[in-house]
């Protein structure tokens, strides 16, 4: 299939063109191919029946790299990136702020307070650049429990109670749809978003949770399995396996496919938002799941000594040894221990990740949150703050109180 | 190729040159562009070197856009009118960071105008912008263009699992094209790449993401995405493995004969009593770059690697300054090994600390581990290559071949 009118809608289908388009696809010519190729080998592809003559191949190949420099100049000139607030002096400087243009992911166990902050953006979108917002609508996409609207309204009113009546956000601006599987999830994204961003000039986009739909449909429960065998003490010399990504080949090469599958969409559903939060200048904010990490520390190969565990056997380009990092996975910490769901291929497509570590205190039994940016652009990753959640959505615990950010 | 493209004029060949004009040319100071950290640019010759292609890959992360900015920083800052053309493929420039990062020496506003960034959000504007360049890119007086990154585009065009078409899965005559297709335009691009480097005389900065390989009976493995590695058919275990899957020969060929360096950044454990100032070098901003290729020479095997430490802040890169005089490959290793062995060999342990007086001159901190460490080189080090090639025997045991890498030069750095 020839990627051409995806990639480029508006090139022109003049006569050479339009009589070609048929042949190119059926030659599984990509966009990238005519680019790449010479004519004469571009004709070679072609039915040899067809008896394209080069010419014409070469001006095809002219007019589209004409086409794309055209549109890479289009993109270039396109605004700045902006940034929208998270309410929270402490968070916005943590996190240097929301930026549009690009994907950023919370990520944390149920209850961490996640989905507080996403449904917090939803609203300080909407206040004017003068009160760090965009003055735009947001969408909130949810794969699992819809929209909550009565904390949405009271997350609302926290918000308002500075701000004149004529710049408050408002639960109207909030288009909230939930979609409950992957191929919803996907027609929704690619042909509906983006003629409600088109239309009502949205400037943020939420996925609560991006994960839920991939890992209901790409995750079985064999997985568990697999790293049992994988881990166990009969063979040292495989290091154990933590992501599902990581299962050993051969076990299954259907499982292979499907985990190619997944990485597939996964890099789909992020380019279509990425092409959004340029073409449009919006945020994209998305929740991610964790699960948790297994490892040579459980019972199974308690044979090897439990404190300095795991990390040691792995080489330093592991991607158990690497991915600690990344993944912003801490055993030593309470509650540390737990992976982002799907793994590497989408870390790679992430600007930000933001990790919400959710631990019990030891004496007083409450629940304790502690946030910090795993990896970022535009952030400094490694500095943790505690946060809490509170009838104004989230905070961190320095900025106890003292809230009224403006 | 050349026929069916507009090419500028100047594009069709490279400027005459006598050889002796082209070698003091090479050698002039401003032929090279500072990576921000000292000990980097000393390992790959200087910097980024200026009609060459340096690529840096690392995981998410890393730091590998921080390298990016301080050195397109640095080449703003290296003369009045030098020009960066920064392309981004997936996310914007932050332009903040880079703000702050100048500012550390000058007014980022007078510099700003100096920068270009273009956005190449898919393989197609990429390939027209390099392949087919207009006659104004790079523009006049270009010392560096940053490319980030290379690999985002290639995931969307060759989706995963169809990278390996060539392979077993995708055998089905369907899938089998595109990872030719893919392996040819990966050559394409790198070697437009080249001609563009060389014949505007700019320094190209690729930033490369990492993908995983599973090596049976090994696990997941990091690679660096583009011009990724082919699993060999029977893969031996060992703890070279690491170096196994990025040694170069298994990429790519045209990708790795046109980069002038490939440096790998990646995270690592550093023990806080190696450094001179733990209190201003957080572990969290520590980064490994081992460099796996510097200047046009490969560094095939894992001990002749160097090994540089960087410190990754909001302002830019950093060196980081280490206690001992050893390299900074064996304080890193060294940092990381002891733990490992202690758990590996637990009752040898008790034999090896005795002979710590032999590492202890050059080490202060760790004279344990040292010891132990010297313990085994003198063992193997019969003749030097004996050394390299009995280590892999003693690894697929052990699991020390990093420890190796450590004790040659740590070695050598005591003699």
């Amino acid at each position: 299939m020839s990627d051409l009118l995806n990639l480029f809608p508006t090139f022109p289908l003049t006569p050479p063109v339009s009589n070609l388009l048929n042949f190119i696809e059926d030659a599984r010519l990509t966009t990238a191919d005519l680019l790449a190729l010479d004519p004469i080998s571009i004709s070679r592809r072609l039915p040899p029946q067809l008896n394209t003559s080069l010419l014409e191949l070469k001006s095809l190949q002219r007019n589209l790299v004409e086409h794309i420099h055209a549109d890479i100049a289009r993109l270039s000139s396109l605004p700045p990136p902006r940034t929208i607030t998270t309410h929270s002096p402490t968070l916005d400087r943590l996190l240097n702020k929301i930026p549009t243009q690009a994907i950023t992911e919370f990520v944390g166990e149920s209850g961490s307070g996640k989905t507080q902050i996403l449904l917090l953006l939803t609203l300080t979108v909407q206040l004017p650049p003068s009160r760090g917002g965009l003055g735009r609508p947001a969408v909130y996409i949810s794969t699992e429990a819809p929209l909550s609207t009565l904390r949405l309204i009271q997350l609302k009113n926290y918000i308002s109670h500075d701000v004149p009546v004529d710049e408050q956000p408002t639960t109207d601006k909030v288009f909230s749809i939930v979609c409950s599987d992957l191929e919803t999830q996907e027609h929704i994204i690619r042909y509906q978003l983006p003629v409600l961003v088109q239309k009502f000039d949205v400037g943020l986009v939420v996925i609560d949770s991006v994960a839920a739909n991939f890992r209901a449909e790409f995750e079985r429960p064999m997985d568990r399995n697999k790293k049992l065998r994988l881990s166990n003490p009969s063979t040292p010399s495989s290091s154990p396996s933590s992501s599902s990504s990581t299962a050993a080949p051969g076990a299954g090469a259907r499982r292979g496919s499907q985990m190619a599958q997944r990485g597939k969409e996964m890099v789909r559903l992020a380019a279509t938002l990425r092409h959004l939060a340029i073409t449009h200048n919006l945020a994209v904010v998305v929740s991610n799941q964790v699960s948790d990490k297994f490892n040579a520390r459980t019972p199974l190969s308690s044979l090897s000594s439990p404190r300095d565990g795991d990390d040691d056997d792995d080489d330093i380009m592991s991607l158990d040894f690497q991915s600690k990092w990344f993944t912003g996975c801490d055993e030593e910490l309470e509650g540390g221990g737990k992976v982002p769901a799907l793994g590497l291929v989408w870390a790679n497509l992430l600007a930000t990740r933001v990790v919400i570590r959710k631990s019990e205190d030891p004496e007083t039994g409450e629940w304790k949150r502690d946030l910090r940016v795993a990896y970022s652009n535009r952030a400094l990753a490694g500095e943790e703050v505690g946060i809490e959640v509170f009838e104004g959505g989230v905070r961190s615990v320095e900025d106890d109180g003292s809230d009224g950010c403006s | 190729m050349a026929s069916a493209s507009p090419m500028p004029s100047s594009s069709h060949r490279l400027p005459t040159l006598s050889a002796s004009q082209a070698l003091s040319a090479s050698q002039a100071t401003d032929s090279r562009i500072s990576t921000g950290s000292e000990e980097l640019d000393k390992a790959i010759g200087g910097g980024l070197s200026r009609g060459k292609i340096t690529e840096l890959c690392g995981p998410p992360g890393s730091g590998k856009t921080t390298v990016g900015l301080q050195s397109a920083a640095n080449a703003l800052l290296s003369g009045d009118g030098n020009r960066v053309v920064w392309i981004d493929t997936s996310h914007p420039l932050p332009v903040s960071r880079l703000g702050a990062i100048l500012s550390r020496s000058a007014d980022p506003r007078e510099l700003f105008p100096n920068l270009q960034t273009i956005r190449a959000p898919t393989l197609a504007h990429l390939l027209a912008l390099v392949v087919h360049p207009l006659p104004t890119f790079p523009p006049e007086h270009t010392r560096l263009v940053v490319i980030d990154n290379v690999s985002t585009p290639f995931a969307a065009a060759f989706p995963p699992g169809m990278e390996d078409g060539g392979g077993g899965g995708g055998a089905k005559g369907k899938k089998e094209p595109v990872g030719v297709r893919r392996f040819a335009i990966i050559g394409d691009l790198i070697s437009a790449l080249g001609k563009l480097a060389g014949s505007k005389g700019v320094a190209v900065l690729l930033l490369n993401q990492m993908t995983t390989k599973v090596i049976p009976g090994v696990g997941a493995m990091l690679t660096p995405s583009v011009s990724e590695y082919i699993p060999p058919t029977v893969p031996p275990y060992n703890s070279h493995q690491y170096i196994v899957l990025i040694t170069p020969t298994t990429d790519s060929p045209a990708w790795i004969t046109s980069l002038n360096s490939r440096l790998l950044i990646h995270y690592n454990k550093t023990s806080l009593s190696l450094l001179a100032n733990p209190d201003d070098t957080p572990v969290s901003q520590i980064r490994y770059v081992t460099i796996l290729k510097s200047n046009g020479v490969l560094h095939g095997s894992d001990s002749s690697r160097p090994v540089v430490l960087l410190q990754i802040q909001e302002t830019g890169v950093n060196d980081v300054k280490l206690v001992s005089e050893a390299s900074p490959a064996a304080a890193a290793v060294k940092a990381y090994e002891p733990k490992r062995k202690k758990r590996k060999r637990g009752p040898e342990a008790g034999v090896i600390p005795g002979s710590d007086e032999e590492g202890g001159e050059s080490e202060e901190d760790e004279e344990g581990s040292a010891g132990e460490m010297y313990q085994w080189e003198e063992g193997a080090e019969d003749d030097g290559m004996g050394a390299a090639i009995k280590s892999p025997a003693l690894d697929s045991q052990n699991n020390q071949g990093f420890t190796k890498a450590g004790v040659n030069t740590a070695h050598q750095a005591v003699n």
